[in-house]
């Protein structure tokens, strides 16, 4: 464990062995990393499993990480690049496209968790890097630019991605929202 | 000669068989668009992208089945913030090439009041498409699609029903085979 | 941001794990790795290292060439996606030329 990591920390690097300050990142980070996964995954059992990897990765390679930054960045990226790498396994690849989800008969306000679930399945139904992007805008807030650096692609190559994908997902759920509707 | 006649009959059909468009030209509109989609894939690159596509999607199988006659997918899309930013001359590079009398027009949509044009050319080689060519030119959109290679006529028909190619294109390609 | 986009933001808002998550991970890293090799000497070891580095490159080799072939699968897809809704404009502005 660095000196610069153990201050931003706020703890004195001389007192604490490197579990106790890899445990207060897992509870730090735990959120972040297993909704990045759960999104993506859509399997709250996998996602655990995944995101313990994840960590465990952390783990490993706790002596490369220069700061908390850095560490988020590190986190998000393997998250990422795991995910993705689960997927080209046909673990968990779905067999439905979105245009051939069915939407839901009636409408749904916002704040429904039907309506949350319902968006979930959709995302689910994109492919891998497409969904991964949506994830990290929408989930993470990051902006094309950070999200180009995390996946190692082309800025318009996110930027295409995200707008098919935003194009796809708000033409199934246009006739759910009443202020969608002409 | 023996040798001569070799060179002759391995480069002939090399030479006769499609060749992809040069859309080089195109790349500098990046730097006004406000999002640019750039796709090159030929050779070892296209075989590489087949080999990742998955046998059990039905896109993607289906993708899997044309790209193997394939030499070349190439693919520039620009949007603009604002209508001018490209101009009409900056096609001609494109439609050069396609004036050769290899390239046959079978769509020509053509709206000059409103910049509002649309193009579908083919290379034809006996029985087979060797080559399709795209241009889609709206105010603040302009994209060109050029697939190099042996087309699949069936293929293309059976790629409709997934992709949306409309009815009238797919009749064309129907009838041309009779 | 737009309504639909903050549609998306609030169905995908962080969630936890389960409540003994960050207690697995810590008792899953806290496990000693069992080491037996010393049995064969030095010369075993040396060779043991030099053949898990040539893994570890070949195998960052692959990671490159597998990344490599997902990105060019990905721009296939979008090139035909791209294709596939070019056609199906021209559908509407043949259809509409011809009223």
């Amino acid at each position: 464990m660095t000196n610069s990591l153990a201050q931003e920390a706020g703890i004195q690097p001389a007192a604490v062995g490197i579990t106790q300050a890899f445990e207060a990142a897992v509870r730090e980070h735990q959120a972040m990393v297993y909704s990045v996964v759960y999104h993506f995954l859509q399997d709250r059992s996998a996602a655990e499993e995944l995101a313990q990897e994840v960590f465990l990765e952390l783990f490993r390679h706790w002596h490369e990480i220069e700061s908390r930054a850095h560490r988020v960045y590190w986190l998000r990226k393997v998250a990422s690049r795991k995910c993705i790498d689960q997927t080209r396994r046909r673990k968990f690849r779905n067999h439905v496209s979105l245009e051939e989800t069915p939407e839901p008969f009636t409408w749904m306000p916002a704040t429904d968790p039907l309506l949350k679930r319902y968006i979930e399945q959709l995302l689910g139904k994109l492919q891998d890097v497409p969904r991964m992007i949506v994830i990290l805008r929408y989930q993470e807030g990051l902006e094309p630019a950070e999200i180009s650096e995390l996946l190692e692609m082309p800025v318009a190559t996110v930027k295409s991605h995200l707008q098919r994908s935003l194009a796809l997902l708000r033409k199934k759920l246009s006739f759910v929202s009443p202020e969608e509707k002409p | 000669m023996r040798w001569l006649l070799f060179f002759v009959l391995v480069l002939v059909p090399a030479l006769a068989s499609g060749q992809a468009l040069k859309l080089d030209s195109l790349d500098k509109l990046a730097a006004k668009a406000s999002d640019t989609v750039k796709v090159s894939l030929d050779g070892g690159l296209l075989r590489l992208a087949a080999r990742f596509l998955s046998a059990d999607e039905p896109e993607e199988a289906q993708i899997k089945e044309l790209v193997k006659q394939l030499k070349g997918v190439y693919v520039r899309s620009f949007e603009f913030s604002k209508s001018g930013d490209y101009l009409d001359s900056d096609l001609d590079a494109i439609r050069s090439q396609l004036r050769d009398a290899a390239w046959k027009p079978i769509v020509e949509v053509h709206n000059k009041n409103d910049r509002d044009n649309a193009d579908i050319y083919v290379k034809e080689q006996g029985d087979h498409f060797t080559g399709v060519a795209i241009i889609v030119a709206e105010p603040r959109e302009l994209t060109v699609v050029n697939i190099d290679g042996v087309i699949d006529l069936d293929g293309l028909a059976k790629l409709a029903g997934n992709f949306g190619i409309p009815d009238e294109i797919r009749i064309k390609v129907e009838r041309k085979r009779k | 941001m737009t309504d639909f986009e903050d549609q998306l933001r609030r169905a995908f808002e962080r969630q936890e794990p389960s409540a003994d998550f960050a207690d697995r991970v810590v008792a899953r890293a806290s496990r000693p790795v069992k080491v037996a090799m010393y049995r064969y000497g030095r010369k075993w070891l040396s060779s043991a290292i030099a053949a898990a580095l040539i893994v570890a490159l070949g195998g960052g080799y692959a990671w490159e060439r597998h990344r490599q072939g997902e990105e060019a699968r990905a721009q296939l897809i979008q090139a035909m996606e791209i294709t596939s809704s070019k056609l199906e404009k021209i559908h509407k502005k043949v259809q509409g030329a011809l009223r």
